[in-house]
């Protein structure tokens, strides 16, 4: 689905790729967790196409990734979502750009969907941080996007806030099968949330573990303990 | 509303008090200013000079917000674009532009044109470095926001760039109102018999104080409505600004 191929990118003075080659696989949850400043962001960006990769390429679909894909949904740090459009105006964008006509009903939809319904008029400021992360994925989802790339959504949330949401993301995930690629820095979201767990090391270098959690995906068993302590021990490996 | 009733009679007895205390026929008290003022209007020999003086400054605001909104964005988004313009701008920001009035006068004459520019001159530098300094220091991840929804960098400007700019584009027409009123008086005790400035001055030469009190009071008035219009239209364009402390 996305394929990293000799991927060069470095910001001036600080080379964060060389070379890289990788894979994401369709219909997954990729759970993509390593050290602060290994570069993580900077993968899901060029992934997202908003930035361009200095040499080798990136592909999504095996299309050279640019910015703007049509199904490409982003989901950016503090949510990216716009203070000066409400809740509504902030679902209807990414389709009102797209030229997407039946915008309006769609957006209902979708506002329903994450349980926002009657709060179409509010403003981010007015919502809390867990109402505003959900309207952050009723965006997303609304551009119907084939790869969704989230990068620490549930960061400022508090810890039933984040849970409640990660259940929510999940639900999301069993109906439509999307490829997503979710940066966090918490192991445990990781182990209940990924489908694989990618530890980037502070040198950009990527390996995948297959999460031994997946598929009953609860909480507080040994599975779930299991793959944490083997999260844990690649992270502190690569350098944490 | 009641709060601003209040300061305003506040400001009258304070007026009213310190009339009493000088006494002298050059501080008229709020009565008979009012009253002056009232009268003026009524056989309208006043309302002709507010208009111009209204004119003057809706005008000069806008020659002044157009180009320094077009040459602002561009500094504020393009460094090589900053590098040639904001320099320039510092350099010809202090000097004092006032000064500049009998060259104005002389270029552009005697009529509407020549207030108009020497207001709009002074205006400029505001709304371009506020513009520059905001469009500069917006958050570069709104437009990753966009880009990432499949906007353009054409509709940067629409959906990103312009309604961020909005909360800061009022305050800069606040701050420009107060200097234009100052501004443009001056430029209308000069060469010119229309306009609040000119009728304050003829007052005041004529000794008649209480005229020329009511002339300030309609100055003041006239700056107070557009405060207010500056107000309703921040409101209305940027409620989304304003919710977190209603």
């Amino acid at each position: 689905m996305v394929e990293f191929r000799e991927t060069v990118f470095h910001y001036p003075g600080q080379l964060l790729f060389e070379n890289l080659t990788y894979r994401f696989d369709q219909g997954q949850i990729h759970a993509l967790i390593g050290p602060s400043g290994c570069g993580k962001t900077t993968l899901l960006y060029l992934a997202a196409g908003l930035l361009s990769p200095r040499g080798g390429s990136v592909t999504v679909r095996n299309e050279p990734v640019r910015r703007g894909r049509r199904n490409t949904a982003v989901i950016l740090q503090d949510h990216g979502l716009f203070p000066w459009k409400n809740a509504e105006e902030n679902v209807a964008l990414g389709m009102t750009l797209r030229r997407q006509k039946n915008a309006r009903s769609e957006t209902a939809r979708y506002l329903e969907e994450l349980g926002l319904g009657g709060l179409e008029k509010r403003y981010p400021r007015e919502l809390s941080g867990g109402e505003r992360q959900r309207l952050a994925v009723a965006r997303a989802l609304a551009i119907e996007p084939d790869l969704l790339l989230l990068d620490e959504p549930f960061a400022s949330l508090d810890a039933m806030t984040r849970e409640k949401l990660q259940n929510r993301l999940r639900e999301v995930q069993d109906r439509r099968r999307l490829t997503m690629i979710l940066i966090t820095h918490s192991i445990e979201e990781a182990v209940f949330l990924g489908d694989t767990i990618h530890v980037m090391d502070k040198s950009g270098g990527l390996t995948a573990l297959a999460n031994t959690n997946h598929p009953d995906r609860h909480r507080s068993t040994r599975p779930f303990f299991d793959q944490t302590v083997a999260v844990r021990e690649r992270l502190e490996a690569a350098g944490s | 509303m009641k709060k601003l009733l209040l300061s305003l009679l506040a400001f009258l007895l304070l007026w009213a008090a310190v009339a009493a205390l000088v006494d002298k026929p050059f501080l008229p008290g709020p009565a008979a200013s009012l009253a002056a003022l009232v009268r003026q209007t009524a056989e309208g020999a006043l309302h002709g000079h507010l208009l111009v003086s209204f004119m003057r400054i809706m005008a000069a605001q806008a020659a002044a917000f157009i180009p320094a909104l077009l040459l602002g964005l561009a500094a504020g988004l393009s460094r090589p674009v900053d590098a040639a313009l904001t320099p320039l701008m510092y350099l010809l920001f202090p000097v004092p532009k006032v000064a500049l009035l009998p060259v104005i006068l002389l270029f552009l004459g005697l009529g509407n044109l020549s207030k108009v520019f020497l207001v709009a001159l002074i205006l400029f530098f505001q709304f371009y470095l506020s513009i520059r300094d905001e469009t500069r220091h917006m958050d570069r991840r709104y437009f990753d926001s966009l880009y990432s929804l499949g906007g353009s960098r054409g509709d940067l400007l629409k959906h990103v760039i312009i309604p961020a700019l909005l909360p800061r584009i009022f305050s800069t027409f606040r701050l420009t109102l107060g200097t234009s009123t100052a501004v443009l008086f001056l430029a209308e005790t000069f060469a010119t018999r229309e306009g609040l400035g000119y009728y304050i001055m003829e007052s005041w030469s004529r000794l008649n104080y209480d005229e020329m009190y009511a002339g300030i009071l309609g100055l003041s008035l006239m700056g107070f409505i557009l405060f207010l219009l500056v107000e309703g239209l921040e409101r209305k364009f940027c409620r989304w600004s304003r919710t977190h402390s209603d």
